[in-house]
């Protein structure tokens, strides 16, 4: 993959363009996520998409090769979301550890096998949904895209220690707003 | 002591944790923005790529600097007889050997030279003439620009 956009992007630096769409067709989707779920607005994510494609597009000459395309890619997008929402940095979620402490993840999974795959993805959606867009976007960088604790932390400009503190949270907070749903749904059957 | 224990802790629950949301997510997907995203993002480079290439030239070219240059040095010297023997010097160290013209052409370019001194114009007219000359160049080299950018948004 990395080898692919390094391809595209000689091309495009050597006047040819067109090979940009190549690039934009690739990560056109992760740029969007990141940008609507920081900005929270279709319409503004789509414009400021644009934007970071653009940005990208000027900048290519500086892109060093150090890291992967699509991390600098992304890092442009995190922070021209950001900027857009006049936020420096991403708000560190308020999740204290009094609130997580003794919290048994084990009992939530347990309770989860029981409902049927369906059941566990809408309660799953539901509890991305509660919890604030940066931090979902965090997961999502982690889990759907599979990028690595370092490559998240170049993205998002937090520290190693910090991305791995947050996600820990956050995913505290996910299992958390997942059994509070679930005891939400048996107390009302009861 | 502390860290180390929530270390610990991490450690083992993450990958339960971890099994669980990866096939959640994977599941879920990512958003995608309009169909025609990419076409607008491309418009939006080409216009650019205009724009930057259009920025990139000098607003004069050049030769057209020249051309203007060398009106107002005529049309100085025409209005105030300005001293240009700074040209000669220039020039002076330049060694230019005489064309030898065969007779016939000799007659020929003195016919001409003695027919041009026999005419006499006056210095106004000739300023006006260079005047006219250099408004209508930069009149063209000024549209050609901007009629290129007009429609560039």
């Amino acid at each position: 993959m990395q080898q692919k956009d390094l391809y595209y992007i000689d091309k495009v630096l050597d006047g040819d363009t067109g090979s940009f769409t190549i690039l934009v067709n690739r990560h056109k989707d992760m740029v969007f996520t990141i940008v609507n779920r920081i900005l929270r607005s279709r319409e503004d994510a789509e414009e400021i998409a644009q934007d970071v494609f653009l940005k990208a597009f000027q900048s290519l000459k500086k892109f060093k090769r150090e890291a992967k395309f699509s991390t600098w890619l992304y890092r442009i997008a995190y922070n021209t979301a950001i900027s857009k929402t006049r936020k420096k940095r991403i708000e560190v979620s308020a999740i204290e550890d009094s609130i997580i402490e003794n919290y048994t993840f084990d009992e939530i999974i347990e309770e989860l096998d029981e409902f049927s795959l369906d059941d566990k993805r809408k309660y799953f959606e539901n509890a991305l949904k509660k919890i604030p867009e940066e931090d979902s976007l965090l997961l999502t960088m982690f889990y759907l895209e599979e990028r690595s604790i370092e490559e998240i932390s170049e993205i998002s400009g937090l520290s190693v220690s910090n991305v791995k503190v947050k996600l820990h949270r956050i995913r505290k907070k996910l299992y958390q707003t997942i059994d509070e749903m679930i005891k939400f749904r048996v107390g009302e059957t009861i | 002591m502390k860290q180390f224990n929530k270390e610990v802790e991490m450690g083992k629950t993450n990958e339960f944790k971890d099994d669980f949301l990866k096939r959640m997510f994977k599941q879920s997907s990512l958003d995608s923005p309009s169909d025609d995203f990419t076409k607008l993002v491309m418009n939006r480079i080409q216009v650019e790529a205009v724009e930057k290439s259009e920025a990139d030239k000098p607003v004069i070219e050049p030769v057209y600097w020249i051309l203007i240059v060398a009106g107002l040095a005529i049309a100085a010297y025409m209005l105030f007889q300005m001293d240009l023997s700074f040209i000669q010097n220039l020039f002076a160290s330049i060694e230019i050997k005489p064309i030898e013209f065969p007779q016939f052409t000799l007659n020929f370019i003195n016919s001409i030279q003695s027919f041009i001194s026999n005419i006499k114009i006056p210095t106004i007219f000739i300023v006006a003439v260079v005047a006219v000359i250099s408004l209508i160049t930069l009149d063209k080299v000024l549209k050609t620009r901007f009629s290129m950018n007009m429609f560039v948004f």
